[in-house]
């Protein structure tokens, strides 16, 4: 039977849970490939504050018809306490961002912020396997990147970060569970004999901001993505796209990300 | 997003939360209808079902009324009492009562709620060309939507009020309280009856499995308006059929208050 054109009392719920909410967008892109699938469920926008978190997480995980949720800031490494597993990604990490309930009853995690941006790198052309890469920003979504790029065969991945004790954490611990990848720490991002430079910081997304740092021309050869969404181009891009680089939006990611999210939340729409 | 209302094809960011609980859940109505009203009005909200475990009410509660975008519950059975104990003020008809089917976050963060299956009821009968006043009515069922019903029945102006309940006191606190407020003379328990009466309500949940009635009877005198409060077809709706009777059941009831719900769930935002 053909779903419902909204919603009725059969309707199986997932979410997105974050604080603010207004600007997610997989309530759309979910929802959208759930349907597409002929499936009768819907993605949430959920909006938990830090002091609420752990009660709705009760709340919802004790709701039958309740069956997982996308996690978005600032709840990614909260959420590891409402998992009862964790895919090797999310324990290498240290957070989750999406979660479901397994046939069994228990609570299974991932992390696929980083699967999401290689895979839309990936799509314009880029295979990770033996590169160089460099990640500015070493938070959630700059660590997820880090442990894809390395678990897809990347050579050596420099961490920039503002917090330089971040970055090096970050690299000891992923160095331990990568050993066929190097791991330093730079003050400054530095793309020359890089083959990707990828912003992971909130640099570009506001107004009138700049690069993450003051670039001269990049080599043409070089590949850049970034994870900011709004603006799609972002100055670090608009400056790779006058260098004649190839890029890989935000957009490009979370769309990327939405397929991978919908098909973790209900494994049966997977090709 | 549609051009002309400016709503997203399903739910956005930007959406507005508003839950039904119950259990079971599958069966509701509310997520269609009110969702649908909802956007009638050109609001971004949607009406959720959320399924209800009896042995975790109160964990499922405190999380639901922790979410930020939620500004509206809706209760069905059989939760129209229990939540009450989670609300700051009820209405004076929800008071009266003693439950509530919507409840609402008011602006200073506090919930309020009240009981519209009464009106919604009434409402429903008098669409059907069936009004209340003067007539003589045997309820069975003495719970939130009976109490609902049979407050809304006196302040139409019923003749005699009957009603029964499982639990005798219950029905029979129900009858003192609406005589109480309603000064009105001929509310009392009585076993279930069809003798004289022009309505028939059935405000239990028997029949909800397609099994049993509230009344012991063959048949129904064609004269006796069959209501039941239940959204499905039941044993009690088929004999009315059977015999000619007119009848409704539930889902009337809830499309008859759609409106009323929705202007009080939405009074506050």
């Amino acid at each position: 039977m053909a779903p419902p054109d909204i919603i009725d009392g059969a309707t199986r719920l997932f979410g997105i849970i974050g604080d603010p909410i207004d600007q997610v967008r997989s309530p759309q892109q979910i929802t959208a490939r759930f349907r597409a699938a002929g499936k009768n469920a819907i993605c949430l926008p959920i909006q938990a504050t830090v002091a609420g978190f752990d009660t709705v997480m009760r709340g919802l995980k004790a709701t039958p018809n309740f069956d997982g949720t996308v996690l978005t800031v600032p709840h990614k490494v909260r959420a590891m306490a409402h998992v009862d597993r964790l895919s090797p990604q999310a324990e290498r990490v240290g957070a989750v961002n999406v979660m479901r309930r397994e046939p069994d009853g228990k609570w299974f995690g991932d992390m696929t912020d980083g699967k999401g941006l290689i895979r839309a790198a990936r799509g314009a052309g880029f295979d990770p396997k033996g590169k160089r890469a460099v990640v500015i920003g070493a938070g959630g979504a700059g660590s997820a990147i880090i442990d894809a790029l390395a678990d897809q065969g990347a050579r050596e991945v420099t961490i920039v970060d503002v917090d330089t004790r971040r970055a090096n954490d970050i690299a000891a611990r992923l160095g331990n569970a990568h050993s066929g990848c190097r791991f330093t720490v730079a003050a400054k991002p530095d793309p020359e004999g890089q083959d990707i430079l990828i912003n992971a910081s909130p640099v570009g997304m506001h107004p009138g901001t700049e690069m993450p740092a003051p670039f001269g021309p990049f080599d043409a050869r070089l590949m850049v993505s970034d994870v900011v969404t709004k603006p799609e181009i972002t100055p670090l891009l608009a400056h790779a796209r006058a260098c004649n680089c190839t890029i890989s939006t935000g957009v490009a990611m979370y769309q990327a990300q939405a397929d991978m999210l919908a098909q973790f939340l209900l494994p049966e729409i997977a090709p | 997003v549609n051009a002309k209302s400016g709503l997203p094809a399903f739910v956005d960011g930007k959406t507005r939360l508003f839950g039904i609980i119950g259990h079971p859940i599958e069966q509701v109505k509310s997520p269609e209808l009110l969702t649908a009203n909802f956007r009638a009005r050109g609001k971004n909200a949607i009406m959720l079902p959320f399924h209800v475990l009896p042995d975790k009410f109160d964990e499922t509660l405190r999380g639901v009324m922790a979410l930020k975008n939620l500004d509206g519950i809706v209760a069905t059975v059989p939760y129209k009492l229990r939540l009450t104990e989670y609300l700051d003020h009820i209405h004076p008809s929800g008071k009266r009562i003693g439950a509530v089917n919507a409840a609402r976050r008011e602006k200073d963060g506090s919930w309020s709620g009240d009981m519209f299956d009464g009106q919604g009821m009434v409402r429903a009968l008098a669409n059907a060309g069936f009004e209340v006043k003067g007539k003589r009515v045997m309820m069975a069922g003495a719970g939130g939507v009976g109490s609902a019903i049979a407050d809304s029945l006196a302040a139409g102006g019923v003749k005699t009020l009957l009603i029964h309940d499982i639990d005798e006191k219950k029905a029979k606190d129900l009858a003192a309280g609406v005589t109480r407020h309603h000064g009105h003379g001929d509310v009392k328990f009585s076993a279930p009856t069809l003798d004289g009466v022009d309505l028939f309500v059935n405000a239990t949940a028997v029949g909800m499995d397609g099994n049993g009635m509230a009344i012991n009877a063959g048949k129904i005198d064609p004269g006796v308006f069959v209501f039941d409060v239940i959204t499905h077809d039941t044993p009690l709706l088929a004999l009315a059929r059977q015999c000619g009777c007119k009848s409704l059941g539930g889902l009337p009831m809830t499309q008859a208050q759609a409106d009323l719900l929705v202007d009080f769930i939405l009074g506050a935002s």
